[in-house]
């Protein structure tokens, strides 16, 4: 078993959980699966792309730039999703409503850089260092801490700030939070806007090391989703142990058997655990529910 | 010359009694413009209805830079043929049909253009699977097809079916001598795992020990594959490695270069001349090694160019412009010229078989010999009963390289 191997899948298993935490923030107040989310992942690579590798403007404008577009994606998918879930009534509009906004997003990245295979602006951070005879670059450091500080400080918002309880509130009972004054609605587009934004940094982060085309981002959201899942959905701990678990798995499976072994085992795990903890591995059952 | 004839009746249709002469005139006028418009124009100079050659490929989607270039090249070398005064006394018409990334449009598309009459050739579709599920249609239909986007299976059993690209084993063949020249000891593959992948590796198994190389073995890989480090960490001590055609080689290319790797890097296809490649895998493309059938545009001197390769490369250009990489820079003509072999051999053949009998153009397809100066592509066309149109000769070992002018490729001494 190689460290390399072990190094690609913490790497990749950190961006697969913020992703999960994404899916999970929305999923709190909402008891939607946006299945758009790993578009917004692509938007950060788009930006990366676009300002970084072509625009020559930096990091620093490039994280301004995600901020900015992530947020603006962010409440247009809180009113392309939450709004045909809301006049349907349908209990599955939220499954058409999602994937067609995945097409929708997939669609206008694909058109803007339909030559494009791989979204690669150049690292933040250049260079790296050698750790047991394997090449570690700063920038798959820096983006696996990056992504810890985010799953901890958010873990942190939900069970210490006003915001926290708030969303905890909405989501345990909607109705209720609505007659103690806690604006849910407002939550709600929050909630989209904060997911779309870890996302779209998480693209941004990861786009130097990974290949991220423009089509790519329901991979994204699928290893995200299984993350999710296995971690127990709604739980930031359990995001970032099911995207661990997820990337890793995957990983070492992949060089020690073949490529599709990886998936096997991986979507393997996810049923076994489906099993014995139907909730995931930190997930309570109300919140699974 | 029968509905010529039947426009000048027309002209002189006057039956009615007691109609104006004058409204009798201009409603004959009238009749004979709309007919005119109509039936009479639809000839052809020469007055042969127009022969259809039919194009099945990638028009939207990722690969949309694909179809749309063989598309370009296709419309360029019949504008050629159509000014010079068409193929057998008719003038030629293009019919495009998109696949996207969907095999079953490929095969609708297949089987609407080989059951229409007017359609004489059909290019595509590209993509092994696709041409796979759709080349049966084409057989039953005794429709000449003209394969310019699929590497691995053989065309020798068809009966219609010819590839007009260099096929995975004569590439792979071309590769091995190189290496077995730079003294490399060992081989590893890292490859997606599809029919060409394991078409590659079946060479590589068969074919490298007989090169004095070890084969190390196939890193099967994925298209949700994110990195290629797990695969390169596998032949780190590799003197070779040989890497895809696709977008997973630019992966390798990426992750080998992130790895400090020092071996070889060699194409198992040509598909690295894609500037895509140079995209996506940055200055780790720098010293690259791919096999090609001939490909001079990267190398610059124009004057060195094979003269009907520079032809339709400068009318490509012309009416097409040139892709060029927003990250690097690096520029490829917006045309496949191979794709226009099919149409220039289709002429030839024609030309041979004495008109568009589908069994009598095949049997001339097999006997063209083209001289590589005069062909499209730059490339020597003889198709024989294997129906490759490009044989051992015509392949070639181009490095990617880079300069203050910006990237470019020079050729290998064979």
């Amino acid at each position: 078993m190689t460290l390399q191997a072990w190094i690609d899948g913490v790497f990749t298993g950190s961006i697969y959980a913020l992703v999960a935490l994404s899916l999970a923030i929305v999923y709190q107040p909402t008891r939607v699966m946006n299945f758009a989310q790993g578009e917004a992942l692509i938007l950060g690579a788009v930006v990366g792309y676009q300002v970084i590798s072509l625009g020559k403007l930096g990091w620093v404008v490039a994280i301004l730039a995600t901020l900015a577009l992530a947020t603006l994606m962010g409440v247009l998918s809180e009113r392309m999703i939450m709004l045909p879930v809301r006049l349907s009534g349908s209990r599955f509009a939220w499954i058409v409503a999602t994937l067609a906004a995945a097409l929708i997003f997939q669609s206008i990245f694909t058109l803007g850089y339909r030559d494009v295979d791989a979204l690669r602006p150049a690292p933040m951070a250049e260079g790296g260092f050698t750790l047991a005879g394997e090449q570690v670059s700063w920038q798959i450091v820096l983006t696996v801490a990056i992504a810890l500080a985010v799953m901890a400080g958010y873990d942190l918002l939900l069970r210490r700030s006003t915001y926290g309880r708030a969303i905890r509130a909405a989501s345990h009972n909607p109705g209720t939070a609505v007659l103690m004054g806690i604006p849910v609605q407002r939550i709600i587009v929050l909630s989209f806007v904060v997911a779309t934004v870890l996302s779209a940094l998480a693209g941004l982060l990861a786009a130097p090391v990974l290949f991220i085309g423009p089509a790519a981002g329901l991979i994204f959201t699928i290893k995200g989703f299984t993350a999710a899942v296995i971690g127990g959905v709604g739980s930031p701990r359990g995001a970032l142990a099911g995207g661990l678990i997820v990337g890793v798995l995957d990983s070492v499976v992949r060089t020690e058997i073949n490529a599709t072994a990886g998936n096997l085992v991986v979507f393997g795990l996810l049923a076994l655990i489906l099993l014995v903890y139907p909730s995931g591995l930190f997930g309570k059952p109300m919140e699974a529910h | 010359m029968l509905k010529r004839r039947s426009c000048k009746r027309n002209a002189d249709w006057d039956w009615r009694p007691g109609v104006h002469k004058s409204t009798v005139g201009i409603v004959v006028l009238s009749v004979a413009v709309a007919l005119t418009a109509t039936g009479c124009s639809g000839k052809e100079a020469g007055g042969k209805p127009p022969i259809k050659i039919g194009i099945i490929g990638p028009m939207s989607g990722p690969l949309a830079v694909l179809g749309i270039s063989q598309q370009n090249s296709i419309q360029v070398e019949i504008d050629r043929l159509n000014a010079a005064g068409g193929i057998d006394g008719a003038q030629l018409q293009l019919v495009t049909r998109d696949s996207g990334l969907d095999p079953g449009k490929a095969v609708q598309a297949a089987t609407e253009l080989a059951g229409d009459q007017q359609i004489k050739l059909v290019v595509g579709p590209s993509l092994t699977a696709f041409y796979n599920a759709a080349k049966g249609v084409f057989e039953q239909n005794k429709k000449i097809n003209c394969q310019p986007g699929v590497a691995s299976g053989s065309f020798a059993e068809l009966g219609y079916g010819f590839r007009s690209q260099d096929a995975t084993e004569l590439d792979v063949a071309k590769a091995l001598g190189y290496l077995k020249s730079k003294g490399a000891k060992n081989v590893g593959l890292i490859y997606e795992g599809d029919d060409t992948g394991k078409s590659v590796d079946a060479i590589l198994a068969k074919e490298a020990a007989g090169a004095g190389l070890t084969y190390l073995g196939f890193q099967s890989t994925r298209p949700d594959d994110q990195s290629h480090s797990a695969y390169m960490d596998a032949f780190k001590d590799a003197e070779a490695i040989f890497y895809s055609s696709n977008v997973g080689g630019a992966k390798t290319l990426a992750a080998a270069g992130a790895a400090g790797y020092k071996g070889i890097l060699i194409g198992a296809g040509s598909g690295a001349q894609n500037i895509s490649f140079i995209e996506g895998a940055g200055d780790a493309a720098r010293g690259i090694v791919f096999p090609a059938p001939n490909y001079q545009y990267p190398t610059r001197d124009r004057e060195q160019w094979r003269p009907g390769y520079r032809k339709h490369i400068e009318a490509v250009e012309q009416k097409y412009g040139v892709n060029t990489g927003p990250k690097t820079g690096a520029t490829s003509p917006k045309g496949t010229a191979l794709a226009a072999d099919c149409v220039f051999a289709y002429a030839e053949a024609v030309k041979a078989a004495g008109g568009t009998d589908p069994d009598k153009v095949a049997a001339a397809m097999e006997k063209l010999d083209l001289a590589a100066d005069t062909t499209p592509s730059g490339n020597a066309i003889k198709p024989g009963q294997a129906h490759e149109f490009y044989g051992e000769q015509d392949i070639r070992l181009y490095q990617w390289d880079k300069d203050d002018k910006g990237w470019f490729t020079r050729e290998l001494p064979n």
